[in-house]
């Protein structure tokens, strides 16, 4: 139990990792709620990157000293901003919080409770936790490293090999400081992340709308995924990482913030944390970044923008591709058979295995209801295709996987769908939020 | 009508979030069952196998010295199990080198290079070596060299 509670607790270093970037008063028009939530992304993926260089050049992992370098980095990066005009816009003064607000608040709360229920009573535990996540956080905690002769074993390659590194190490870096890998503790990472975005969401969405919107959009989408996150049973893996760093990486995208150093330097983060949280994630940043550059190429000057949004994530995922060939791991990411060889044949076989797959989860109400207030809001603005061109290439990206591979892949479509659909439900909601006009 | 659009806006989400939050209350575990705190993380979880597998290798790692090689297996011997078996066996079991009966639902026959034998099920006839500890779920073995 006192191992639980230290492994859990350890994730308290993240937000003071990222703390030194989120105290810079370039950040300070938002809560300190949101500051909070955005530190602890911050200081996961710093961390989690620095854990990947230091596998690298073949140094040994303290825990102590990792965090020393992520908030280092973060006091760095601050520096960086300080010569040029940084600061976020200040969103306009509103009043006291009304009834609409609290209860936006009080549904968040009600999902963040839901969720840390499902997970304490085992009810939300993955899959998947057992099979490669902290099987792989336990080992490479145990060598202090990312474990190369582990990956290597050819009796372990269901383990993934080639999977990015951040959520084991960030396991494992909890997995050191408590002495042992916390089984239970571990799926509480899902309501945590949960709370995480809770706290974060409001404050990066309200620089593009009013507080009502902004709390409101955040109490669907926090309710969407509590909701998922159970169903689909996240707890310990991957997922609720990733919708943490993407969510909050498309908040800052669509808003005035991307216009301001200190909003780019905040989004390229992000956008590290998630192309090395999962696979797909490098299609999010990549799709994201694109469509960022396409959408607002007027508000910003393209060479700078580029080098902020895409300099960490190649340094991050360039780094894990590195460290893969140099130890004879893999090459890359693993393949679903051959990329051209796709079988068309299998559409519909797929889509409805997909359909039935969205479907199960709540009669696919996470899906259907952020889009309802995707397409209901009440104007357009071009900002909205940034979500949901990144929603279309994560939906195309996931079919055009189906069709590799497996002859049969309804099995395949059944166990993972929900979960690579997943982001979705934010996504759209984010759009809905940047379908408004900018109030600024 | 601005206003109204807005708050029509703000209907659906609101709305949405209490219907997505309604049905994840709806979908938690029974009161009752509540109370009762899991023995396992998996015990609610989608795979119940885990948990007993949990359980069984829990105890077996009390009495599986650090460093030696263990190889878990079932009763009756099913490769699909012992596939599932050694996969959890690697992540329950730090320490051990564990090795594999079965790979991808395949036997390997690699057990008899094990220093001990954890059996989910009944227990085996005739005994495998020595036998260490016996639970609901297995046995656990230190292996007998000729």
């Amino acid at each position: 139990m006192k191992a639980g509670y230290l492994w859990l607790s350890s994730f308290a270093c993240l937000p003071l990792a990222g703390w030194p970037l989120l105290a810079h008063p370039g950040y300070r028009t938002l809560s300190l709620a949101a500051r909070t939530g955005l530190a602890f992304a911050a200081g996961a993926a710093l961390l989690s990157g620095w854990m990947t260089a230091l596998a690298l050049v073949g140094l040994p992992w303290q825990p102590a000293v990792l965090v020393a370098l992520a908030g280092a980095t973060a006091f760095a990066l601050r520096l960086s901003l300080s010569n040029e005009r940084t600061a976020l816009e200040t969103p306009p003064f509103e009043g006291p919080a009304g009834l609409l607000e609290k209860s936006a608040v009080f549904l968040s709360v009600l999902s963040i409770l839901a969720a840390l229920v499902a997970a304490a009573s085992s009810a939300a535990t993955s899959a998947d936790l057992i099979l490669l996540w902290g099987a792989k956080a336990q080992a490479f905690a145990a060598a202090r490293t990312i474990d190369a002769s582990f990956l290597r074993d050819p009796s372990l390659v269901y383990m993934h090999p080639s999977y990015p590194p951040l959520v084991t190490n960030l396991q494992a870096f909890a997995t050191q400081a408590a002495g042992r890998f916390a089984w239970g503790a571990a799926t509480l990472t899902f309501p945590l992340l949960i709370a995480v975005l809770a706290c974060s969401l409001p404050g990066a969405l309200r620089l593009t709308a009013s507080r009502r919107i902004a709390w409101a959009a955040s109490a669907l989408a926090v309710s969407a995924l509590g909701f998922l996150g159970g169903e689909l049973g996240v707890g310990g893996n991957a997922d609720p990482w990733l919708w943490t760093f993407e969510a909050l990486a498309t908040a800052i995208l669509i808003g005035p913030a991307a216009r301001s150093g200190a909003g780019q330097l905040l989004a390229e983060l992000l956008l590290a944390g998630t192309s090395a949280a999962k696979v797909e994630g490098l299609l999010f940043a990549a799709a994201a970044v694109t469509l960022f550059l396409m959408l607002r190429r007027r508000e910003v000057r393209i060479g700078s923008a580029v080098a902020f949004l895409v300099i960490p994530s190649a340094v991050s995922l360039g780094s894990w591709f590195l460290f893969e060939a140099t130890r004879h791991v893999f090459y890359g990411y693993e393949q679903y058979g051959r990329f051209l060889d796709v079988h068309w044949d299998r559409l519909s076989l797929v889509l409805s295995g997909i359909g039935h797959a969205l479907w199960s989860a709540g009669w696919a109400l996470p899906y259907l209801l952020p889009l309802a207030a995707l397409l209901l809001a009440p104007a357009r603005h071009r900002l909205l295709w940034l979500p949901v061109g990144v929603s279309l290439a994560l939906c195309a990206f996931s079919v055009f996987t189906y069709l590799h591979g497996d002859p049969d892949p309804s099995g395949w479509i059944s166990w993972s769908a929900g979960r690579i659909f997943s982001p979705v439900p934010v996504l759209l909601v984010i759009g809905a939020v940047g379908a408004r006009p900018e109030q600024h | 009508m601005r206003a109204r659009s807005e708050a029509f806006q703000l209907f659906l989400l609101l709305g949405g979030a209490a219907i997505l939050a309604a049905l994840a209350i709806g979908r938690l575990p029974h009161f009752p069952d509540l109370l009762q705190a899991p023995s396992t993380p998996f015990d609610r979880s989608a795979m119940p196998a885990s948990a007993e597998s949990y359980r069984l290798f829990q105890a077996a790692a009390a009495v599986i010295p650090s460093g030696a090689s263990v190889a878990p297996l079932s009763q009756p011997r099913d490769p699909v199990r012992e596939t599932a078996l050694h996969r959890e066996a690697v992540a329950l079991l730090p320490g051990r080198r564990v090795i594999p009966a079965a790979l991808w639902d395949a036997p390997t026959h690699q057990e008899e290079g094990a220093d001990f034998l954890i059996v989910a099920g009944p227990r085996p006839s005739p005994p495998p070596g020595t036998l260490l500890l016996e639970t609901e779920r297995g046995t656990v073995w230190r292996r007998v060299r000729r």
